[in-house]
């Protein structure tokens, strides 16, 4: 079935839930349409990015600590998220004072203006959806700062999660009818062309 | 024993797609990949060309050089001090400084002063320490410093490029003086501080 046809209803991750009813004036709405043409296109895969890798590390009072994710080139961001718990491993809202900025590195143009608060991406699971997903160029890495602005309290066992959609490899019709998996037979070379 | 056929991705691999750690997957294009894969090509090129503003016909400013290494001939020099009496030895942060960057301009700052004027403090005690902040954020590597950076005639100047404010942005800087300090710290000393640089027209 081809995805890219405007009257083939689409069915994705974005909204699994197909008795809810959407209300098509909020932010979200108008968001899922702007990623209509990403979300209809076939050769993307989902890929979650998690910074840092460690969870247990530790952000002291005043700290900012850096890191660099890296993204396939050609790949878009398109939403971010907070996940964060405690030492029972129950999962809480992220303080207001842990600050998160994210630059995309081709560009050095941060996602927002200035450093936000953690608790504006906290939304029960939910990635807080960029208006426009951001295309990642050569040579495919994204800035990631994380800050503690208490005075007094560690941040620890948090994470930031950057969603995106990952190119996949394209076959035409010729290579899909001369590729052995496909039917075709094997070249000496392996090659196909 | 005959050759195993190769597999399809391994043949992909050598596409002219430029790219590199293509994920082992394949997929069939249809008419909106064609659609993200035009644009991905049309960024690239611009990217190639030198970006945005190179290939731009607008009247925007042009910068040869990036404004917050060098100071542009729009650019317009800052300088702003700060000086109160020792604070309180109470353990809080006690603002000395605080300024707000110009709207329509952004910034960069590469020169800082933090210093006690008095005796009795020992560089790198902590009894003594200062902050500096921009908005929410406590600036990485000046959040926690205890130790003196220059003084009013020979300010620290921060290497590579200095740190750069946006239009809008408040500047803070703080001092904290330990619990206990003052028991050793001049009462008749100050706490100076300052932040030097330059603003640069917004594109």
């Amino acid at each position: 079935m081809d995805t890219s046809d405007p009257t083939v209803p689409i069915v994705d991750g974005f909204l699994y839930d197909l008795t809810l009813q959407q209300w098509g004036r909020d932010y979200r709405a108008s968001v899922l349409g702007q990623l209509e043409t990403h979300r209809r296109a076939a050769s993307y895969r989902v890929r979650w990015i998690v910074v840092p890798d460690d969870s247990f590390e530790l952000l002291l009072p005043y700290d900012t600590v850096e890191y660099q994710a890296r993204i396939t080139p050609g790949s878009y961001l398109w939403g971010v998220s907070v996940a964060m718990r405690n030492a029972a491993g129950a999962v809480i809202t992220p303080p207001v004072n842990m600050l998160v900025r994210i630059t995309e590195g081709a560009t050095k143009i941060p996602l927002y203006d200035d450093f936000i608060s953690a608790a504006s991406f906290d939304l029960q699971g939910v990635p807080q959806m960029l208006s426009q997903p951001r295309l990642i160029l050569e040579p495919g890495y994204v800035q990631v700062e994380v800050a503690n602005a208490d005075p007094v309290n560690n941040i620890t066992q948090a994470q930031v999660l950057l969603w995106t959609m990952e190119p996949c490899l394209i076959l035409n019709e010729i290579q899909l009818r001369e590729c052995p998996p496909f039917g075709g037979a094997a070249k000496p070379n392996g090659g196909i062309l | 024993m005959s050759t195993p056929a190769p597999l399809a991705v391994e043949v992909v691999r050598r596409s002219s797609y430029t790219g590199e750690g293509f994920p082992n997957c394949i997929r069939i294009a249809n008419t909106a990949d064609r659609c993200l894969r035009g644009d991905t090509g049309m960024w690239s090129t611009i990217q190639k060309l030198g970006g945005i503003h190179r290939v731009s016909i607008s009247e925007m400013i042009r910068y040869d050089r990036e404004p917050w290494l060098l100071m542009p001939q729009l650019g317009r020099r800052f300088h702003r001090r700060g000086s109160v009496v020792l604070p309180l030895d109470d353990g809080l942060d006690n603002l000395v400084l605080e300024w707000v960057v110009p709207v329509g301009y952004d910034g960069v700052i590469n020169q800082l002063v933090s210093m006690f004027t008095g005796v009795g403090f020992i560089e790198g005690s902590g009894d003594i320490r200062w902050r500096l902040r921009l908005n929410e954020w406590w600036v990485r590597d000046y959040a926690n410093v205890v130790t003196s950076l220059g003084d009013v005639q020979q300010p620290f100047t921060l290497a590579g490029g200095g740190i750069r404010v946006k239009a809008n942005q408040r500047v803070r800087m703080y001092v904290n003086i330990a619990v206990g300090a003052g028991a050793w710290l001049d009462p008749l000393g100050r706490i100076v501080v300052s932040t030097a640089g330059w603003f640069y027209p917004l594109r």
